[in-house]
């Protein structure tokens, strides 16, 4: 791991763990709804309720936003994409786990906006739920392997190509 | 009670109970009650010549403890001048090779100020091509000062 890595990572995980501490609060506007205070309109939103958001930046390619509140966080991260194929390959794989959310509990359909690639939602039923220092570890671990991960899948294809490229080639031969 | 005709009824609506605040309004209603200084342009422009001469002579140590953490400039009159101030505390932040000194010469409320000015400068744009010499102060103040000022800085009301 490189040496920037291991800072950016202990910061992430120590600020996850301190928003992490999530209770049960319903709507103060609506009687009988309980809804993430996170997700809720911005014109609707309870001030109060809402903390500051904490921005942690390893460069601009690599960045995390973590927004808590009281009932729910979310936190949205930017997938290093240093050139074209791996903006390709981040989307698609990220496209990919987003479909498939409903496995992931703690994944949301979309990110917030085009600045990151991929959001976590996490309410005051998943820290009921699950272990908390547990969910930190999976994001974590999360954001360690995804960048493994786009990055074998770069050299996968530029692979796969480069033997496609010459087998096509190879007609031209006489 | 015969003036009930006057009572405003909308005022009293679920809906307009709870208005959005902003950062501006909760800053505003800080400095007309003391609790924060606003600082006017000369004070500014002063305290910027002071951290960019420390920076200069490289007497960190007197510019974090003894500036930047003492005070915080949560309100301006100008914002433009209070970007160029953190633009000296970035600098300041990223030419300084020698942490841990200075961050055992802070007290708790000094760190929770100074991680205010890192976690702020992380979230302008301009300086995020920066951002791992700032998340390298990140990581060293709290793993000085643990997780409660990361609990005091998202619940402060006291921006920067």
């Amino acid at each position: 791991m490189s040496q920037s890595l291991r800072p950016y990572l202990n910061t992430v995980g120590a600020s996850l763990e301190a928003c992490i501490n999530l209770t049960n609060f319903p709507s103060q506007e609506v009687e009988r709804h309980n809804r993430p205070e996170v997700e809720v309109d911005f014109a609707k939103q309870s001030v109060e309720l809402l903390y500051k958001p904490i921005h942690i930046v390893r460069n601009e390619y690599e960045k995390v936003l973590i927004e808590p509140s009281v009932n729910s966080m979310r936190m949205s991260i930017k997938i290093k994409q240093s050139d074209e194929i791996e903006k390709i390959l981040v989307h698609k794989f990220t496209n990919f786990l987003e479909q498939r959310s409903e496995a992931f509990q703690i994944l949301r359909r979309k990110p917030i906006s085009e600045e990151y690639s991929i959001s976590f939602l996490i309410t005051n039923k998943h820290t009921e739920t699950m272990k908390s220092k547990e969910l930190v570890k999976f994001i974590i671990d999360f954001m360690e392997e995804v960048d493994k991960e786009i990055s074998e899948m770069k050299l996968f294809l530029n692979a796969r190509a480069r033997f496609v490229a010459e087998q096509y080639l190879t007609e031209f031969i006489y | 009670m015969e003036d009930w005709r006057k009572i405003d009824i909308d005022a009293l609506d679920a809906s307009s109970r709870n208005k959005r605040i902003t950062t501006k309004e909760i800053n505003e209603t800080l400095v007309s009650r003391g609790i924060i200084h606003h600082y006017s342009n000369d004070e500014l422009s002063g305290l910027i010549t002071e951290v960019e001469s420390k920076t200069y002579a490289k007497d960190f140590n007197g510019l974090f403890v003894d500036i930047i953490s003492k005070y915080p400039v949560y309100s301006a009159d100008d914002e433009g001048l209070k970007l160029k101030f953190l633009t000296g505390v970035s600098t300041a932040l990223i030419n300084c090779k020698n942490i841990d000194p200075i961050i055992n010469a802070l007290s708790d409320d000094e760190a929770s100020i100074l991680i205010k000015y890192c976690y702020k400068i992380m979230s302008i744009k301009e300086f995020q091509n920066n951002g791992h010499y700032i998340v390298n102060w990140v990581d060293k103040i709290i793993a000085k000062f643990g997780q409660g000022i990361i609990l005091r800085y998202i619940t402060d009301r006291r921006t920067i």
